[in-house]
């Protein structure tokens, strides 16, 4: 039964679709689908991070996209973060808007003691007023890892024989929660900010800087 | 319908993928770390002051009885185990891990209220192995063990025929808390920095055995290229004691601490050393430390880092035998 529910959250998580990207749905238009954006920022650990999304109409405004986040430091390759999803505008009247976004996030760590490949799941929910040229806004989020694949280097394996590689499920998690605004410029372009706070699930220890920044231009095309 | 068939088959692969494997409880004892002694009756140990200790002893226990006592809060003695050598030079040596450190029973947030606690475990031990009352204690600290020495020095003047410290971070809240600043300073672009806070996202827990893990991983930053501590590789542990660590740090932000108010009374000498390779320590901040007692010998280590009682003891344990013989 445990197997069961482990593969049910594995495969629940990989088919959902999500996204960090910052949107004006308003500023969005038919002739511009496409959407580029470079972020810099603070997201437990200094980041960069590139995102294309395509934009399209079901029976509200949609977004479908991919980004690519890793830290800064000496070897750039051997931790990143690669985030698949989507978001959709479920509610808008009047310039107030609510938007839906999940996401499924893959992970990767690696040091001279361990290297980690962790499979998550983003769920975040997004409000606030939007006008064609500028946005403001708030987040609530939760981001789990839901299972993490760790295998030990040799110095842990020396330190400790009995150690175990493996699958371990689950791993960790923590809420999100903070504030964005948004200011277009020009024709197809935007600049974004998030800014907030993050807390460990449950009676987790929270993170050493529980706090996330990110700056980001976007490029519509 | 191409994409939805394509979604499927990723599905169906990952699905059929975990089936295969076995799926690990990160909170299930034994699995990540070792067990503690509370778990595992097969380690030496010893029971006092309310707590169960992973301890061992090398030597004659009628002779002059040397402590040795390791970082932290948090850290263990395996990175100190050559000390034990002090035993063929007529010493009896006595290691121990502190409370809820290293391979001893671990305790809850709530049980750390006091640097007192640490001081109240560490005279236990020592009234635990003690043979006669003018037996001779030593105590041998490295880094926060060299100030949980103090602290006790500072308690108990008396009662201490010698003191051996290596790199202490201070005597005081502030003087450990400048050494601090300057040793584990976050570096936004540092490899090291972004690699420790990075892990926050992957592994969360409250349980001992997640967090005792991370810890360990975390603390791969005392050794990685460049690190200020001058540390030349790892240096061996069983496990960190991630709640004794952040218990004892959050505390001693709240309250912070002073070692030194009777330091003045006691005017053995006390060998005090320091590393050539550490960039946050150096002599001047030595200097400044040391100048709480009234009798030092500061010697300076050449060739190694922070981990002086590890990567510097062949030069470490000539200047520690000679200081030890004289006051044998």
């Amino acid at each position: 039964m445990k197997r069961l529910l482990t593969v049910l959250t594995i495969v629940l998580a990989m088919a959902e679709a999500g996204y960090s990207q910052n949107i004006n749905w308003r500023s969005l238009r038919e002739d511009q689908p496409n959407v580029v954006q470079l972020n810099v920022g603070y997201d437990f650990g200094v980041t960069s991070q590139v995102s294309y999304a395509r934009t399209f109409d079901l029976v509200r405004p949609a977004l479908l996209g991919v980004d690519f986040s890793f830290p800064m430091g000496s070897n750039l390759l051997d931790d990143f973060k690669v985030r698949l999803g989507g978001q959709v505008e479920v509610v808008e009247f009047h310039g107030f808007s609510a938007t839906i976004k999940i996401s499924s996030v893959f992970r990767r760590y690696q040091t001279e003691l361990v290297r980690i490949v962790s499979f998550g799941s983003d769920f975040a929910v997004l409000a606030g007023y939007y006008t064609p040229t500028w946005s403001v806004g708030g987040e609530f989020g939760f981001d789990k890892s839901i299972t993490s694949q760790i295998k030990n280097s040799e110095i842990m394996r020396a330190y400790f024989p009995g150690i175990k590689d493996g699958w371990y499920l689950p791993t960790g998690g923590h809420y999100y929660f903070g504030i964005q605004g948004g200011k277009t410029i020009g024709e197809s372009l935007d600049l974004s900010l998030r800014l907030g706070a993050t807390n460990a699930q449950f009676n987790d220890e929270n993170a050493v800087l529980p706090l996330y920044l990110q700056l980001g231009l976007g490029m519509r095309f | 319908m191409k994409n939805l068939f394509l979604l499927f088959v990723v599905a169906a692969m990952v699905t059929a993928t975990f089936i295969s494997c076995e799926i690990l409880d990160p909170g299930e004892p034994g699995q990540l770390v070792p067990l503690t002694v509370d778990e595992d009756p097969s380690l030496p140990s010893i029971s006092v002051n309310g707590t169960q200790l992973h301890a061992e002893t090398f030597g004659n226990p009628n002779n002059p009885m040397i402590v040795v006592l390791h970082g932290g809060p948090g850290g263990d003695y395996r990175g100190q185990l050559k000390c034990s050598k002090f035993s063929e030079d007529g010493f009896f040596v006595v290691f121990y891990d502190q409370r809820g450190s290293g391979l001893s029973r671990r305790h809850s947030k709530e049980v750390y209220t006091s640097v007192q606690l640490f001081i109240d475990d560490l005279d236990a031990v020592i009234k635990y192995y003690r043979r006669r009352p003018d037996q001779k204690v030593i105590l041998m600290g490295h880094s926060w063990g060299a100030m949980l020495a103090t602290a006790y020095v500072n308690d108990h003047p008396g009662e201490v025929s010698g003191v051996v410290l290596s790199e202490p971070g201070g005597f005081t809240w502030n003087d450990t808390k400048g050494y601090m600043n300057r040793i584990m300073s976050l570096e936004l672009f540092d490899e090291t920095s972004n690699d420790f806070v990075y892990l926050d996202q992957i592994l969360t827990g409250n349980d001992h055995n997640m967090l005792d893990y991370k810890a360990g991983l975390q603390a791969a930053a005392d050794f990685a290229r460049g690190n200020k501590a001058g540390n030349a590789g790892s240096s061996p542990f069983w496990r960190m004691g991630a709640i004794c660590k952040a218990a004892s740090f959050e505390h001693a932000r709240a309250r912070p601490f002073d070692f030194t108010t009777n330091l003045h009374q006691y005017t053995t000498k006390v060998l005090f050393a320091y590393s050539e390779l550490n960039e946050a320590y150096g002599k001047a901040h030595a200097e400044l430390v040391s100048s709480a007692y009234p009798n030092v010998q500061l010697v300076e280590i050449s060739g190694t880092g922070h981990e002086i009682p590890y990567f510097g003891w062949d030069r470490f344990y000539p200047i520690a035998k000679t200081y030890l013989n004289s006051i044998k």
